[in-house]
């Protein structure tokens, strides 16, 4: 409990722009991390510096990775620059990623990821966010959710909650 | 600079970009150049991503912006397996 109470939650961009497209309001009120590739996306696409955000920027890791060719050619600089990052804290980080690649290769890499909706999940479990706000965002980023069903999964999953 | 390509399109297409030139004062090319390229834009997004690319790399292959990635991924209607990471949740919460 100790451990998870001061997990760092290390976010990339499809974290972020979700929660900037649904409840923004979330990055002032959570203490989150990520790198300097991320924040460099985020503000290309959508002109927001992360410094003016409540989002510390950490510094690169250099973890060694077990990462097949095929896989790593098939994720970006940015990617593999944060499980690089999360491997170094991998006992004591969260990373928060929709993509599933870097899902599977964060698992891969004994690296724990969540995606949005089961980050969201996890922080009603751990009573960080009532049932009542998980709910709520959770239907608000069905609108927009690349994998709208799997949100549909955790909110039934919830009902027993 | 890119290539002429000439094109013969039905007459339901046809109409429609020249309504769309009509209405937005440009071109009828200028028209078709921009749904062309929107459409094979997001086959190129799906394509790399039924290859096994991850987001950010689509959005710097087709140089894309993340979010138009996401969206237009969220058109296939896919989903993942939540059931594993949700009992994985349940097990750490009761810890």
């Amino acid at each position: 409990m100790l451990i998870t109470q001061f997990m760092q939650i290390i976010v990339n961009a499809t974290f972020l722009i979700n929660t900037l497209r649904t409840e923004p309001e979330i990055l002032r009120e959570m203490k989150l991390f990520t790198i300097k590739n991320v924040a460099a996306e985020i503000e290309n696409e959508l002109g927001i510096n992360i410094n003016d955000s409540n989002i510390e920027i950490i510094q690169t890791g250099s973890g060694k990775l077990d990462l097949s060719k095929d896989k790593k050619g098939r994720l970006s600089t940015t990617d593999i620059n944060l499980l690089k990052t999360c491997h170094i804290h991998r006992k004591g980080c969260i990373l928060v990623s929709d993509d599933l690649l870097l899902k599977n290769a964060a698992s891969e890499n004994d690296i724990k990821c969540y995606t949005t909706p089961e980050f969201a999940a996890y922080q009603l479990k751990k009573g960080v966010i009532t049932k009542q706000q998980c709910v709520k965002f959770m239907n608000i980023l069905k609108k927009i959710y690349i994998r709208p069903k799997d949100i549909d999964k955790i909110l039934k999953r919830m009902e027993s909650w | 600079m890119g290539i002429n390509i000439n094109v013969t399109l039905p007459d339901l297409i046809a109409g429609y970009l020249k309504r769309k030139s009509k209405e937005e004062y440009l071109p009828i090319s200028a028209i078709a150049r921009k749904y062309i390229a929107r459409g094979v834009i997001e086959e190129l997004i799906i394509e790399y991503h039924r290859k096994g690319y991850s987001i950010s790399s689509i959005s710097e292959n087709t140089d894309v912006t993340i979010a138009k990635v996401m969206d237009v991924l969220s058109k296939l209607d896919e989903e993942s397996d939540v059931e594993k990471t949700l009992e994985e949740i349940e097990i750490n919460s009761s810890d």
